[in-house]
């Protein structure tokens, strides 16, 4: 049986923080694409399969959502309440990924139904650490639908 | 009164003197009755005795005739009707009495027939028989009527005397008692109530005069003191009305009283200054209702008067008779009887002008406040994030700078040395404009008259480099309006518009911008338009937000606009966006106030 690969759709419109995540990923074997957004009508788009997006064979259902809040256009809490309304959407788990310690932040993610929050560390060895748990903990260990 | 008074004491009077009188005449009347007539049954008595004594030696020698004369002489007494002298065998010796009608001019002396002497019996008042002795021989017997006639007449004349006497002693003592008695009583107690009248009638220093100890000089003392009680109470009464209506006219909020269909009965000055009203004469062609500058405020108070009985702390906004009109705070309450029935309402009205605009200033002062702590929350929030990002960028390539040396991997350095360059740069430019824009307003320039046609071609002029690169045509109407601002940030503001125009100008093949006014209303709307790619009209309010940036991919820190409508809510005017939406290009308005907007003729 092939073994499944993984999917991830990444939010981020800081292209920089973008490529840190990959790179974090990229050293990791698991078979996986990461695909990346800038912002949150482009995420929408994809996840509803709409507009550039509408290929399904290309843009797959992601196994889990790697969010930024603050995105131009359509904010991350915005995407997270329209991926939350919908049936089939709200199964695929959404780590909210952001600068932001911001207590509101966090709050308004978790009534969101966020299920995770989790904080860029600006210092490097914390921020690769930070990656490689995140990979171990939703991409190798936790179970997808 | 007086008269009633009076009237009973004299008829008090004349009945005790009548009976008193009566009394006099009964007691009198019995007992010179009783006097008389033992008196003249003595004297019947001793006549005969007498006679029988004096008779004795004339019988003894028979003579007759000195019989005769004795017996005449006895009948001189005119009680003595008639004498009889008998033998003891009843032969008439002598019979003499006193003839009828002969009573005043001296005494006649008849003989008496024989029909005379047997109705003796029934016309005497007495008859009184004795024997006439010579020795112990009975030599006849002589018989003594006698006739109550005179003492009659005495006795009636004697009760005439007595019952006028004291008739007239009677009418005396009833004049003497009378005068005692209203010298001691009547007019005492008509003095007094005269005193009571003149008080009753207002003179309250109206005072009984105490002239002894007796019943009436203390009930005139005990007016007195009542009198004096109620002075007290009436001076109290009056100073403390003094006050309260001191107190009533010099109060500053206005007190009312009106009846239940809502006329004025009474209000203070402060009120009838409060309505704008000269004086208290001019309230009476008001109606209540006529007050309220709103029909829904006076229905509801009245109302809520009807149901509840009172109201606290109304506020409404109160028209006066000179036009104008001003916020009052009103509480009211009905007077009722007692059976609940509303006799009239009453209440206060205090302006409340200065008040309320003061809280409308406070309202408004707090509205900016948290605005503008909100404004400071969202900036705090946006700085600690875009602020952070660079920071991991650069912390983050950093670490594979190390890596890509240890390994001489110079291709990716090289890279992410630019990476970190560029996240450095961008800090730096950000720290820039955030220093700039907490400057906008915080430091003020000069205020200075600029006509808008030369603030908006130097702000051109900046971009100009820009503007060449891409080929984009500048409109710059002419005979714009002069402004008056700080000139060098409002030229910022204009040329921030431009850049952005520049910016969003996407692959437009003829791109262009046009600068000018357009009047809008009574407001001169100032404007920068574009014919690029347009806004989504759902992100219109997004796009002035610090840091916010629609395109990810576009240059620049998302400060030109944030900075841009900062400038023009520092110069009081309000900034916006217009766009049909994406490829229809943007319109960038903004407005100034009219004191800073000098319009062309």
């Amino acid at each position: 049986m092939k073994e499944k690969r993984f999917n991830v759709l990444l939010v981020e419109d800081n292209l920089d923080h973008a490529e840190l995540v990959i790179r974090s990923f990229a050293e990791h074997r698991l078979d996986k694409a990461i695909h990346h957004v800038q912002d949150g009508e482009s995420a929408l788009d994809y996840l509803f399969h709409r507009g550039a997006f509408i290929d399904s064979a290309i843009h797959p259902a992601p196994d889990v959502v790697l969010l930024d809040l603050r995105l131009p256009k359509v904010d991350g809490l915005e995407v997270l309440k329209q991926v939350k309304a919908d049936t089939d959407l709200r199964l695929i788990p959404v780590v909210v990924l952001t600068t932001s310690a911001a207590e509101i932040d966090l709050v308004k993610a978790y009534e969101g139904y966020a299920n995770s929050y989790l904080v860029k560390p600006v210092d490097f060895e914390k921020f690769a650490k930070l990656m490689h748990d995140l990979h171990v903990y939703w991409l190798d260990w936790n179970q997808h639908v | 009164m007086k008269g009633l008074i009076r009237g009973k004491f004299i008829f008090i009077v004349i009945s005790i003197s009548f009976l008193v009188c009566l009394a006099i005449s009964v007691v009198s009347y019995s007992f010179y009755s009783t006097y008389l007539y033992a008196h003249l049954k003595q004297k019947t008595e001793m006549v005969c005795d007498r006679l029988s004594l004096t008779l004795s030696n004339q019988l003894w020698n028979f003579s007759l005739h000195d019989c005769s004369l004795i017996i005449e002489s006895e009948l001189r007494d005119v009680d003595v009707l008639a004498i009889i002298l008998r033998s003891e065998d009843d032969t008439m010796y002598v019979s003499l009495g006193r003839a009828d009608g002969a009573r005043n001019g001296g005494t006649v002396i008849k003989s008496l027939k024989p029909e005379e002497i047997n109705s003796l019996g029934s016309s005497a008042f007495m008859a009184r028989q004795a024997k006439v002795l010579h020795g112990s021989e009975v030599l006849g017997n002589v018989t003594v009527f006698s006739t109550d006639r005179n003492v009659k007449s005495d006795l009636v004349s004697r009760m005439l005397t007595i019952s006028l006497s004291s008739a007239i002693i009677g009418v005396l003592i009833a004049l003497a008692l009378f005068i005692a008695v209203d010298r001691l009583v009547s007019s005492r107690v008509i003095e007094l109530s005269k005193v009571v009248n003149v008080f009753a009638g207002g003179n309250f220093s109206s005072r009984a005069e105490i002239i002894n100890r007796d019943e009436i000089s203390a009930l005139g003392k005990a007016f007195n003191q009542m009198a004096e009680k109620l002075k007290t109470l009436y001076d109290d009464l009056q100073s403390s009305e003094a006050h309260y209506r001191e107190l009533y006219d010099g109060v500053p909020t206005g007190l009312y009283r009106t009846t239940p269909d809502g006329r004025f009965v009474d209000a203070n000055p402060a009120l009838i200054a409060l309505l704008g009203f000269g004086d208290r004469a001019e309230l009476s062609d008001i109606e209540l209702a006529d007050l309220y500058a709103n029909r829904q405020d006076y229905d509801h108070w009245e109302s809520t008067l009807e149901s509840e009985s009172s109201l606290r702390n109304f506020e409404f906004r109160l028209q006066r008779t000179d036009g104008a009109t001003c916020w009052v705070r009103n509480n009211a309450h009905v007077v009722t009887d007692s059976e609940g029935r509303a006799l009239c309402y009453e209440g206060s009205l205090e302006d409340i002008t200065v008040l309320k605009a003061a809280e409308a200033e406070q309202k408004k002062l707090i509205a900016e406040l948290e605005s503008k702590n909100a404004e400071l929350a969202r900036f705090t929030y946006t700085v600690s994030h875009d602020l952070k990002s660079p920071l991991i960028t650069i912390k983050g390539f950093l670490g594979y700078l190390e890596k890509e040396a240890r390994e001489g991997n110079f291709e990716d350095f090289a890279k992410d040395l630019d990476r970190i360059t560029s996240a450095a740069d961008k800090m730096q430019s950000l720290l820039l404009e955030l220093l700039e824009l907490s400057r906008i307003g915080r430091i003020a320039n000069v205020q200075e008259e600029s006509p808008f046609e030369q603030v908006a071609k130097e702000a051109v002029a900046l971009v100009e480099g820009r503007l060449r690169e891409r080929d984009i045509e500048v409109d710059l109407a002419r005979g714009l309006p002069v402004v008056f601002g700080d000139i060098t940030r409002l030229r910022e503001a204009v040329e921030n518009l431009v850049d952005n125009a520049v910016k969003f100008m996407g692959g437009q093949e003829k791109p262009r911008i046009e600068i000018g006014s357009r009047a809008d209303g009574t407001e001169t709307v100032f404007y920068v338009r574009d014919n690029g790619i347009g806004i989504d009209p759902h992100y219109h309010s997004k796009v002035f937000r610090l840091f916010e940036r629609l395109d990810p991919n576009t240059e620049g820190t998302g400060m030109g606009l944030a900075i841009a409508e900062r400038i023009i809510e520092v110069h009081g005017g309000r900034i916006w966006v217009e766009s049909e939406g994406l490829g229809k290009g943007s319109t960038f308005c903004f407005t100034f106030p009219d004191s800073r907007v000098v319009k062309s003729e």
